[in-house]
């Protein structure tokens, strides 16, 4: 909706540091993209509602506010995909980020292509949901791997993988919101109901077993990631 | 819980003695077995009994059943026996005096065991002191190196930017880039560090998937290290262990860099989880030059003795391996290099499989 005469997509990147939000505008700008910078809370709102960008790239630490608080501020009104930039060993706030909407996170300190990769996702991801009115497909490829939700079923190449119904119902979930983040109890609350146990082990015990069956070597998975201490991924393409 | 096992261990002596006498009676007949039996008995109650009430109380008994059931006329109690007084205050002495040394022993040894805790505690201090002071030595040193990289690469590039070809400012770039890399993977370990020196209450334990964990580190050291290869291999059997997920990510993450930057291979590195016993053991192998020292604590010594001369090559070492130490100490778990026999090194480290999980 906000795109310019040019088609190209605003970012708002709410950073703190100068040198830290010119390199990603520097970055941004190469890749086709126009930033918009916030060094603050309360410019960041500002420019939110005067430039309505089409995704937010989020530092967690501001100086007037905390992070979080703008999320829960934007989702009360607006679905813009937000990529909230966090410090390693902050676990805690990537997950209270989660759960409070924002689409995506990326660890200090990133690599610009893995910066562009996150925002690729988020903006396609956002494309997706507004797009498609029914919402859902039917099937979901992801390289190898496919998805079927009609037939329950899941292929790897032309070979079937047989899962059980918690196994299932954990891929289907990633698949439906491939590429995005889903946080444990995210998973936990849609597969065994709201007053689940909030331990995790069943989950991540059950991830183990879908890796057996679906990767080549569960050590090196191909399809679903962990992020650690967060929850899981499933890779386009 | 101290009355309930003083009780029933006097009761127990008792009863013993009190058995023992009747047996005794039966088989001989002879009545002055009696009174050396329920000696011993009160002086062991005495002896194994805190302070002076079951000692006495035993004594009392005894006095009261050598009349009454061990001594003529059977199941009554007499004054008349002659002698008896003095039994009954030889018992009383006996318990009196064994009750006083035993209480007076026991309070020695609390004051050794306290004692001896205050000298291990001193010890761990000043282990701890000089630990820190290393960990500052070594930081200092290898602090100044890459930042004096960066600087003068930036300068380099800001003052003849006109005057040196597009070429040599990539290069200086990814010059700063590797330092800089450099340092943030050294105050990762810092913070590792300080976390485990801050208290041991500081670290978080939570049952973890072992193998998610090697997988993180791989790809991160993938990354990282675009031109090494890295083989992983995890059993089929699930590990689970209960760690700090952050600072064991960074031993995994430590010993391959290690592999990577010192062991002169960067194309067998081999990384291996596995089951041994209840243990979930994590290694590191190569094929390089293998190490010079017969175990991993000399190794150690040896980088930090010399961190004042290191060379580039061996800069970082030190404290990347001594935190890994360390945070494995935390975890009671095992760490250990060794040289393999067809050459190059393995670097392992085991940790206790959490409880429910060791079947």
């Amino acid at each position: 909706m906000s795109s310019n005469k040019h088609g190209k997509r605003t970012i708002l990147v709410v950073e703190d540091d100068t040198s830290i939000s010119n390199f990603i505008c520097s970055t941004l700008q190469t890749n086709g993209y126009t930033p918009l910078t916030a060094s603050d809370g309360k410019q960041a709102r500002l420019m939110l509602t005067s430039h309505g960008p089409d995704l937010i790239l989020l530092d967690l630490g501001l100086p007037d506010l905390d992070g979080l608080e703008i999320i829960k501020w934007v989702r009360e009104w607006s679905t813009v995909p937000i990529i909230v930039v966090s410090a390693r060993g902050r676990e805690s706030d990537k997950v209270t980020a989660l759960d409070l909407g924002a689409d995506d996170y990326i660890t200090k300190p990133f690599g610009l292509s893995e910066l562009v990769a996150r925002i690729r996702t988020a903006l396609r991801h956002a494309d997706r949901v507004m797009g498609t009115g029914t919402g859902s497909a039917e099937t979901i490829k992801a390289g190898d791997l496919t998805v079927d939700f009609g037939k329950r079923r899941v292929m790897v190449g032309d070979r079937e993988v047989r899962f059980t119904a918690i196994e299932y119902k954990i891929i289907a979930l990633l698949a439906k919101d491939i590429g995005k983040v889903l946080t444990y109890d995210f998973l936990i609350r849609e597969i065994w109901g709201p007053y689940a146990a909030s331990d995790n082990q069943i989950l991540r015990v059950n991830m183990a077993n879908i890796r057996r069956k679906l990767e080549e070597n569960p050590a090196e998975p191909k399809y679903i990631v962990t992020e650690l201490g967060v929850g899981y991924r499933m890779l386009e393409e | 819980m101290n009355i309930l096992k003083n009780t029933l261990l006097s009761m127990a002596f008792f009863t013993l003695a009190f058995y023992a006498s009747v047996i005794l009676l039966r088989h001989t007949g002879e009545e002055n077995n009696s009174s050396p039996i329920f000696i011993v008995a009160v002086v062991l109650i005495a002896r194994f009994t805190d302070g002076y009430v079951y000692g006495l109380a035993a004594s009392a008994l005894s006095v009261f059943f050598i009349n009454y059931s061990f001594m003529y006329p059977y199941s009554a109690f007499t004054m008349s026996i002659a002698g008896y007084p003095v039994v009954a205050v030889s018992f009383f002495a006996a318990s009196v005096t064994v009750s006083a040394v035993t209480t007076r022993m026991r309070r020695q040894t609390a004051q050794n065991a306290k004692l001896y805790a205050m000298q291990a505690e001193m010890k761990l201090e000043t282990e701890k002191g000089k630990t820190r002071e290393n960990l500052l030595r070594a930081i200092s040193h290898d602090l100044r190196t890459p930042l004096t990289g960066i600087i003068g690469a930036s300068l380099v590039i800001q003052e003849n930017c006109s005057k040196i070809s597009e070429k040599e400012i990539v290069q200086l770039a990814q010059n700063i880039t590797a330092d800089a890399q450099w340092l943030i993977d050294m105050v990762e370990n810092l913070l590792s560090a300080t976390r485990i020196g801050a208290e041991c209450g500081a670290i978080k334990k939570k049952n973890e998937i072992f193998e998610e964990i090697v997988t993180e580190a791989v790809y991160k050291a993938r990354s990282r290290f675009p031109d090494c290869s890295i083989a992983v291999e995890v059993p089929e059997e699930i590990l689970v262990v209960s760690i700090d997920l952050i600072l064991i990510q960074q031993v995994v993450f430590n010993l391959i860099e290690n592999a990577v930057k010192h062991s002169g291979d960067k194309e067998h590195i081999k990384v291996i989880l596995k089951r041994q016993e209840d243990m979930a053991v994590f290694e590191v192998r190569d094929k390089g030059k293998g190490i010079p020292f017969e175990n991993i604590d000399k190794l150690i010594e040896n980088v930090e003795k010399n961190t004042e001369e290191a060379s580039d090559k061996t800069r970082g070492l030190g404290l990347g391996l001594s935190t890994c130490r360390s945070i494995i100490k935390v975890h009671g778990g095992f760490l250990e290099a060794q040289n393999m026999e067809d050459g190059g090194a393995v670097f392992r480290f085991g940790l206790k499989l959490a409880e429910e999980f060791r079947s």
